[in-house]
């Protein structure tokens, strides 16, 4: 048996470690083979460990989606999607529902919605007149043209900063329901933005990578302290969304801190 | 992995839970969702080398699954019938997009599980077998990984690409040896061929 004959019985194996007795006997004789055998054995390993992202956030909103009461619906359309638009579950959540639940929580806050009265048109309402309302529509805006985790990481930060900032304007005086919409907002941009991203920083230049977790780690421990403070004045109805404003944040410090400490970095 | 012999069909709750999700228990769909989401991802972004339309098209198969289990045969095999599926979206979506060549994604993650990728050798030639697999051809690259990391038969393989057992045996033959070809200096660069 020669070489190129051994070598491509080889590869008509279905197992192999599953070898014939002349193929055997032919690698006893020669090392060549044997050696090749064992290539071609790693590039089976490869191919059983050839990496693929992290699909989890698409496999929750989908399971969510079937647990759900009512049709199972997909909010993301594939013709309104580029490939440059990686942030999914994201932008699954933060639809144009969700943009104008912000919309009516931030407009409440600080009187808009009272320009708003029966008759007016919903767009006069629903544009993007408030500040956090525009950052929000930006921030979905450049997380779809982002390109890379450290960009999106930058950009969730920002945008949690930015709710972040805006609670603590408004937890004193706004309705309870319209905090918790901010809340939500809040969890949900730390859970698939912030972390969503930081995870993904694991395959970018170690320094660079730490630097980024670091400043993640900064900006919740700095929500975690404020939203302490915060419920320290805050009244009752309120309290409910500074919790759940402080449990994302410390939720998301839990998975940074691993993400460090666990040599993904 | 069992490669020459049907593969090893779920475990002996798969059949009720698919019997509960025909019978329209979402919780019971749902497990099998959780059961089999992961592998359908991981070969459909190999196929499409695109996160979110990997997402996408595991989205569609299983809600094609949901509404067609109607259709399935109880007792056979759920896992091949899952993976034809996904296979026909995938290359609905191509004659879709009318797609030749794309880039590599920029969102690659490495694994979450143990690999061989813990050395910088190893991590170069991990890196090396993923674009070398990249550049085979969709129907090598598919039947490949099908019977490599889902340890598929060639006949199961067949079966959810739509072809014989033969070609599948083929492809997969050729897509191993192209490979090997490509790969032998970065899978063991001090060994020489002889």
């Amino acid at each position: 048996m020669t070489c190129d004959v051994s070598r491509n019985r080889l590869l008509a194996l279905p197992d192999l470690t599953r070898l014939t007795d002349d193929l055997r006997a032919h690698l006893a004789a020669c090392e060549a083979c044997t050696a090749w055998l064992v290539r071609a054995k790693q590039l089976d390993l490869s191919l059983v460990n050839l990496p693929a992202p992290n699909s989890d956030d698409a496999k929750t909103a989908f399971l969510e989606s079937l647990a759900a009461d009512g049709p199972i619906i997909r909010t993301i359309p594939r013709s309104d999607r580029t490939q440059a638009f990686s942030f999914v579950a994201l932008a699954r959540r933060l639809d144009w529902r969700v943009v104008s639940g912000l919309a009516a929580s931030v407009a409440v806050g600080v009187g808009i919605w009272g320009l708003s009265g029966p008759g007016k048109k919903v767009a006069e309402v629903a544009g993007p007149k408030h500040e956090l309302l525009a950052q929000s529509v930006d921030f979905v805006t450049s997380m779809s043209t982002a390109t890379n985790p450290q960009d999106r990481t930058r950009l969730s930060m920002t945008m949690a900063g930015d709710l972040r900032d805006e609670v603590k304007e408004l937890y004193t005086v706004a309705k309870a329901e319209d905090l918790n919409k901010l809340a939500d907002l809040y969890e949900r941009v730390v859970k698939r933005g912030l972390i969503g991203q930081s995870r993904e920083l694991a395959r970018i230049p170690v320094q660079e990578r730490h630097a980024l977790w670091r400043e993640v780690q900064a900006h919740l421990a700095a929500v975690v302290q404020d939203a302490s403070e915060m419920q320290a004045k805050a009244p009752p109805p309120a309290l409910p969304s500074l919790a759940k404003i402080k449990k994302a944040a410390l939720d998301g410090q839990a998975v940074v801190n691993n993400l460090i400490a666990n040599g993904r970095g | 992995m069992p490669r020459d012999q049907e593969a090893i069909p779920g475990d002996a709750g798969e059949t009720e839970r698919i019997e509960a999700a025909r019978a329209g228990d979402r919780a019971a769909f749902a497990a099998l969702v959780e059961a089999y989401w992961d592998r359908l991802f991981r070969w459909l972004f190999h196929l499409t080398r695109d996160r979110h339309r990997a997402e996408d098209l595991v989205q569609e198969t299983f809600l094609k699954a949901l509404a067609g289990l109607e259709s399935f045969r109880p007792g056979s095999n759920f896992r091949a019938w899952l993976f034809r599926i996904g296979h026909n979206n995938f290359v609905n979506l191509k004659r879709s997009e009318k797609r030749t060549k794309q880039t590599m994604p920029e969102d690659m993650a490495a694994p979450d599980r143990g690999s061989p990728g813990d050395t910088v050798a190893n991590k170069e030639a991990l890196d090396a077998v993923t674009a070398a697999v990249a550049d085979l051809p969709p129907d090598f690259r598919s039947a490949l990984l099908l019977h490599v990391q889902e340890g598929l038969s060639h006949r199961e393989v067949a079966k959810i690409l739509g072809t014989t057992e033969e070609t599948a045996r083929w492809r997969v033959f050729k897509a191993r040896q192209k490979l090997m070809s490509v790969l032998d200096p970065e899978l063991t660069p001090n060994n020489k061929d002889g």
